[in-house]
Order: structure tokens, then sequence, then C-alpha cells
């Protein structure tokens, strides 16, 4: 666990260090409420995401700690993207790649690989892509396997997506104090869901363009058996932080 | 270009809707649930305190009979499935969910068709069990979704079958708790675990039913691991498959439904130290 905490530590300076040279960055902070079966009664955990962007490529690295359970699972998830902006028809249009690995519990973690393509319209973002989700189990339970191969098991490909409509016309020279946002998903920061299971989220975000500074809030709400016609409540959470936009 | 994304994401969902058009289908479903899986945990847990979980006699070495998915209307598959059951040395017969549409019709004719098994049958609720407000049905004709029993091996072991709800694509808080409860009371006097529930955990083929939420499932596998479950075993995908993760096997049984031109079974072979499968089909 140290030797995880140090390396990350030593990424996060050196990217740090490496920003600087470069001509954007976007900080965010936040953190999560929710609830649901597994994570009882509540779960809270705080995310960090930091993006630089140098000319039309741009990188994210991002962690989220757990804050209910630190002395047993204290380290959430790590995240990472890489993508490359141009436009179509004169609209913003992204592809990325990414990552998402979390230790979920003591014997088992999740890792994530994807790619995504996403594209912006005044009120309207898509995002469309696949990923590639395993689990795995912990080094000390595959030392007891006699097969050590069985410690992986790989889900087939999923797709993933995320339909959000703004209330506001998210264009800068146009940009209101304020906007509000609809989403239909099966991803999110840190969350990344089987195709089949769709949540529903609406985000309140409120801008300072003097400081180049954004309030947010959002909530998610989620259920389980959506595509086996038979939906469930599972759980909700809610989101509240602050993006900060840093131009050298 | 919005509105023409909008107009063809219209048409698609209704195509989807209407092309598959079916009386076994409640399409209501997708928005709302006229049962909850918190609910229906509570009701089986008052008819366990009245029907005390059942125990079988198998001896060292013994055979389960495992098949799911029947979706009655037919019966053709389900009475040679009974034919086996009654002749065969068998202990028990498990049907992994989706043995009807949730139709109360449905379920009579399930009664009906297996009335002169006198062997012990488990029934599982799967997703269309609850259409139409079949969990009152389910409820009325097979009792509990919650539940386990015992097969009692010979020199004082025995083996546990954990029978679970997962119909609404999750299994709520309270079933959760009540699993790892189980399993921390029971394993260490069980010779083998077996669970046994409808939807799929692990999403190893391409398939469009729901499998539970991410979070779900990894607890889940955590649980199996660190509890030491021998098999997982559900239905729900129609075609059967296997995975191996730690020390335990998931499986996904052929559905048995008449119309499945590669319908099937699965034979649980019990043994001293092992516990092994075999996929049969028709």
């Amino acid at each position: 666990m140290w030797k995880k905490t140090i390396l990350t530590l030593v990424l996060f300076i050196l990217s740090g260090v490496s920003y600087l040279s470069v001509a954007q960055v976007t900080l965010k902070t936040f953190t999560t409420i929710g609830t649901n079966p597994i994570q009882k009664p509540v779960y809270t955990n705080v995310g960090v995401f930091s993006s630089a962007r140098y000319g039309s490529y741009y990188i994210t690295y991002a962690f989220d700690f757990n804050l209910m359970q630190r002395d047993v699972h204290p380290f959430n998830a790590i995240y990472a993207d890489m993508g490359y902006n141009f436009n179509i028809k004169a609209k913003l249009a992204t592809i990325e790649a990414n990552f998402l690995y979390k230790p979920s519990t003591a014997l088992v973690n999740e890792l994530n690989w994807g790619a995504q393509f996403k594209y912006n319209l005044r009120h309207w973002k898509f995002c469309l892509g696949t990923n590639f989700k395993s689990f795995r189990l912990n080094k000390d339970y595959t030392n007891t396997l006699s097969d050590k191969t069985v410690r992986v098991i790989n889900e087939r490909p999923s797709m993933t997506y995320r339909i959000q409509y703004f209330l506001n016309d998210r264009t800068k020279d146009k940009c209101k104090k304020y906007n509000l946002s609809f989403m239909l998903t099966n991803m999110d920061w840190f969350v990344i869901q089987q195709e089949t299971n769709p949540f529903v989220g609406t985000g309140f975000y409120y801008n300072f363009q003097e400081l180049d500074l954004t309030l947010f809030t959002q909530v998610f709400y989620e259920t389980a058996g959506f595509n086996n016609i038979r939906v469930n409540y599972f759980g909700f959470y809610v989101k509240g932080g602050v993006s900060w936009y840093l131009e050298y | 270009m919005v509105f023409r994304i909008l107009k063809y994401l219209g048409l698609m969902v209704f195509v989807a809707f209407f092309s598959s058009c079916s009386t076994d289908v409640d399409f209501s479903g997708f928005v709302r649930s006229t049962d909850r899986v918190e609910d229906r945990f509570v009701q089986s847990m008052q008819w366990n305190e009245s029907h005390p979980f059942q125990t079988i006699q198998g001896g060292t070495n013994y055979q389960i009979l495992l098949a799911a998915d029947t979706h009655i209307g037919g019966t053709e598959n389900l009475s040679y499935l009974k034919k086996l059951y009654n002749d065969g040395n068998y202990k028990g017969m498990v049907i992994i969910g989706d043995i009807v549409s949730g139709k109360e019709e449905d379920y009579q004719l399930y009664i009906d068709s297996l009335a002169d098994v006198t062997k012990p049958i488990f029934s599982i609720v799967g997703n269309h069990d609850l259409y139409f407000e079949g969990w009152k049905y389910f409820y009325k004709y097979l009792g509990s979704s919650t539940y386990y029993f015992t097969v009692e091996a010979n020199n004082n072991q025995k083996d546990l079958f954990i029978c679970l709800d997962s119909g609404g694509g999750t299994l709520g808080k309270s079933q959760i708790d009540w699993l790892e409860n189980l399993l921390d009371e029971k394993r260490s006097n069980h010779r083998h675990i077996i669970v046994l529930s409808h939807v799929n955990i692990l999403r190893t083929r391409r398939t469009t039913s729901a499998t539970p939420m991410t979070e779900e499932v990894i607890y889940l596998l955590d649980l199996f691991a660190r509890y030491g479950v021998d098999y997982v075993i559900t239905g729900h995908y129609h075609v059967q498959d296997e995975a191996i993760f730690g020390n335990t096997k998931y499986l996904i049984l052929d559905a048995l439904k008449d119309e499945n031109p590669d319908a099937g079974y699965a034979v649980l072979n019990v043994a001293e130290n092992s516990v092994e499968h075999e996929f049969v089909r028709f």
C-alpha cells in the first residue's frame, strides 16, 4: 500500500512540474456522497482531477479517496485519459483513450481500458465509446491458487455512452453565469457501468467568469435491471465541487 | 442536426417497442416495478418463518438436476425433465428462474405439470416471473424467493445450497446482508457451498440482458472468493457458459424452454472432495 501511495505522489509531483511548461490547465476537486446496497449506509469520497492541454492534445489524471473507510480502504480509484480535439462542422469533437483502476475490495480490483468519441453542440454533448473491463484477485489470494490464470476474468467489451443536454448555450461568448444539464449515461468520473445499466443525472453549474472558476453540483439516480425490463432502485449519489481553469 | 438525432432516436425507440410487442413481456418494467426486491425479501423471510428450510439426505456422492428459463407456456421439455427426475437417482431439482412470464395461468400450469413429482423441487424467481405483477403469484404458488436447503452427506458432512432473488437485477441491501450473515455462520460447518440465482453475475458473453451494477458484481466476487463458494449457477442468458474466478465456478445454463433449439439442463455431481457439472442438451 505504501509503495503505491509513494508512486502516486511521485507521479503527481512530476506531472505537476511538467504542467508548468504547458499552456492551459484545469484543476477540479469534488466530494461525492452516495448510497447503494453495497457501500452502506453511505459512502463519501473526495476526488481530484488535473487536466493539461497543449494545442489540440490533452492529458488528464485523477484520484479518488475514500473518506468513510480510511483505515481499510483509503484509495478508491485512479483515472487517466489522453485525447485529441478537432472540429467537425465548427463544433468541438474529441477522441480519447482512458484508463480506470479501482482497488474495490481487499480481494478484488477492477481495471478498465476504453476509447471514446465526444461531440459538442451548443446545448448538447454526446459521447460514445467502448470499454474493456476486467476483475482481478489480489496477489495474496492468487498465491493460494494452483492455477494462476483464474485470477483474472475479462468481461466482454461494453459500450459507453452519455447524452447530455444543457439548458443554456455553452459557447464561450454566449455563456451565462449558470447552467443546468440533464444526462443519460452509463459512466461518470470513477464509475463505468455495463452498457445495460444506464443511469440518469442532473447538474447545476455556476461560473465566476472573471476568475475562470466554476462551482458545480450533480445528482445521479441509479437503477438495476433496466434491460431485464424489471427496474429496481439501486442507489443515488450527489457530487459537489469546483473546477478552475488556468491559462499561463 | 439535433432535431435529426432526436428524430432517429425516437424512431428507434418506437420500432424497438412495437416490433417486439409480445404478450409475454411487460414493458412497464422499463420504468417501474410493482414490487421491490426489499419487499420481496421481507415477505420471503415471513414465509421462511413458517416453512422451515429443507434438508435432503444425499449420501456421500449424489446428483442434483438443474434447469432454467422454462418460460412456460410449453411444457414438453419440462415434462421430459420431470420424467428424468422421477426415474433417476437425483436427490433434488432446481429451476433457476424465468419459469413463466408472470401470468397466473402459467404458474398454475407449472404447478400442475410437476404435481406428480414426489421428490423436492426448488424454484427460483427470475425477471420474467415478476412481469404482470407476477410476484404475488410466485409467492402464492411457490413461496419464498430467498432461502436455502441442505443436503446431508455421510459422516456428518453437509452441503449448503443458497437460492437468491435477483429478478430485479439487484439482490438489494437486506438480501445481501442475509447472504453474508449466512455464509459467515454456515461456511465452516458445510462441505460445499453452491449459490443459485437467476441473473448472471459475470458478463463473459455479449448480451442485451442486464447483469448487476459493477459495485454489486465486485462485492459478490469478493464474497464468494472469501467464503470459498464452489459454484454460482445462473440462467437468464439462455446459452450455456462457464467461467472460473479464483476457486469459484460460474455457470450459465441453457434455457429449457420448448422453442430453444439448443434447450438443455445440467447435472451437478457432488462428491467427497469435489463438485462437478455436466451440461446436457436435448
